[in-house]
């Protein structure tokens, strides 16, 4: 195959069972290795995103052990696969002293992403994205030059403002929403490209999935606030990627730039 | 990049804004010429499917002649298509008299494929794939070799009654339309069970769960899936690429899902 060349900007690598978000591991045949095999047998590509757990599904409380765990996995992972994998990492508004202290900590290592942050799975209770416990931290991250990728296919209007909200508040800090969803989330964004000139989607999951989608997208954000994303190992990346790549409706230029000039640029990296 | 050669066995090809169901269309260049040459780009030698319109359901009272009339396009597309497009036909369990005509009708002009059947746009309140009254007109299909193509995205109960139907009619071709999500895929190994003319098209939902259709293939083989898109619903590039670049399928398996086993069906000689 060989065919493409892109940074996933949305994924979700794992080391154990635990991590792996997709629904048919067996089937599937997954691994560690296989991972960046899958990838390698695509073209060029890296990898960047959180490591998630679902047991803390389950769990009424999630601790803030729970979350530094999650990160120092991601950290181990970026050794394993080394150069392959971007780290993104956790932050948590109920622990806001720790948060800070991950984000010097991090940052002193040289990291730049935070996320893809998923509130539903790390119980963030009465907390949400407007919160201004929520509002410290993004403090601490819009000093240190972050980018904060965040699940935004939450079907709630209420939750829905609460992102514009925020991404108005903080227009200096590099947002990125994660996943599209369905069309009246994907309004929602184009109307947030104009709140924020930081602001960028990720084409992870839904929303790519209809016809015109990207097209429409890239007109009201422009080429450059659009970003290549998986949702790998939910999905399998050569299917989103052949839908940007196979997309008659788009133009080679504005594919480099969904596929990696983007992502070069914000988190300040090289696929080559 | 390798071409793969592709029936598109579940479009809804369009004449107008009114059965055009992309919701981007205002935004995007669409007609039925571009639909043509944006779609064979792709590899795909065919297409199939029904002409749907979401505003019929806004008729009140809902008429046969709706469902006629989107029928009638269909023929009309074949037409206009030369060859590309092998239309299928709505029926309806409002309307068994209407639909047992339609039936003899399209038959005799060679159609063979019913549905996609999309109930929630077609207003089939009070009725669902275990009514008596559809039964009747799928005995009909049954009598005349008919392909039926449903859409099988539902809540518990209408899943339930697909199942009930899948086992009513074993000698029937059935093809459930989309893998769909985690209940759905339970009633389709129901179904992929209880009957060896039950196929699934693998169009929109579900096959974006990786390793899913893997794991239906490890149980039920190559020759029950059958490929679709639901375009202009759905982003053809995606879906062409589902198995495309999958390093799960081997080559043997994506031709029989991309192309042999549509044709099988159709009666298309390779």
């Amino acid at each position: 195959m060989s065919f493409f060349k892109f940074i996933d900007f949305h994924t979700h690598p794992f080391l154990s069972e635990d991590n792996n978000i997709c629904k048919h591991i067996e089937s599937a045949n997954m691994s560690v290795s296989r991972t960046k095999e899958i990838y390698e047998k695509l073209g060029k590509t890296k990898i960047c995103g959180s490591v998630l757990s679902k047991s803390l599904l389950d769990k009424p409380d999630t601790k803030w052990e729970d979350v530094q765990k999650l990160n120092d996995l991601a950290l181990e992972l970026e050794k394993t696969y080394n150069g392959f994998y971007i780290p993104g990492f956790h932050v948590h508004p109920k622990f806001i002293k720790e948060s800070i202290a991950e984000i010097e900590r991090l940052s002193k290592m040289g990291k730049k992403l935070i996320g893809e942050l998923e509130p539903y799975r790390f119980s963030w209770g009465e907390l949400n994205y407007a919160s201004k416990e929520f509002y410290e931290i993004l403090e601490a991250a819009e000093h240190y030059k972050m980018v904060v990728s965040f699940h935004t296919k939450i079907d709630d209007e209420v939750a829905q403002n609460q992102i514009d909200q925020m991404i108005s508040r903080f227009k200096n800090l590099t947002f990125v929403g994660g996943h599209l969803g369905p069309n009246w989330i994907i309004l929602r964004h184009l109307k947030r490209f104009s709140l924020n000139d930081n602001f960028l989607v990720d084409v992870s999951e839904q929303g790519l999935t209809r016809h015109g989608t990207l097209r429409r997208v890239i007109d009201v954000g422009g080429k450059e606030r659009v970003l290549f994303g998986s949702n790998f190992p939910a999905s399998h990346p050569g299917m989103w990627a052949g839908a940007v790549q196979l997309d008659q409706d788009i133009t080679d230029d504005e594919k480099e730039y969904v596929f990696y000039k983007n992502a070069e640029r914000i988190l300040g990296v090289s696929l080559d | 990049m390798k071409k793969y050669r592709i029936i598109d066995f579940h479009t809804h090809p369009f004449t107008n804004a009114y059965t055009n169901i992309c919701v981007n269309q205002g935004e995007c260049d669409m007609s039925k010429e571009l639909s043509k040459s944006c779609l064979t780009q792709l590899g795909v030698e065919k297409i199939c499917g029904s002409v749907i319109s979401p505003s019929i359901r806004k008729h009140k009272p809902f008429l046969w002649e709706y469902t006629e009339e989107l029928n009638n396009m269909a023929l009309e597309l074949r037409e206009y298509y030369q060859g590309f497009y092998i239309p299928g036909f709505h029926v309806h369990p409002g309307f068994v008299k209407e639909s047992i005509k339609e039936i003899e009708r399209m038959d005799k002009l060679g159609v063979k494929i019913i549905g996609e059947l999309v109930q929630y746009m077609s207003k089939w309140d009070g009725y669902n794939y275990a009514s008596k009254e559809l039964w009747e007109i799928l005995e009909v299909a049954e009598h005349y070799g008919m392909i039926v193509d449903f859409h099988s995205g539902d809540n518990e109960e209408g899943m339930a009654s697909m199942d009930e139907m899948v086992k009513r009619f074993p000698k029937l071709i059935l093809v459930g339309a989309h893998i769909g999500g985690d209940s759905s895929l339970v009633h389709h190994v129901k179904r992929l069970e209880s009957s060896e003319n039950y196929y699934v098209d693998i169009a929109a939902s579900g096959l974006g769960e990786y390793g899913r259709l893997r794991f239906l293939m490890d149980r039920f083989g190559k020759e029950r899936f059958i490929y679709g898109s639901d375009f202009p619903t759905c982003n053809e590039s995606m879906f062409v690429s589902s198995l495309m670049f999958d390093d799960l399928f081997s080559e043997e398996e994506k031709e029989y899902v991309y192309f042999k086993n549509a044709a099988r069906l159709l009666n298309i000689k390779d």
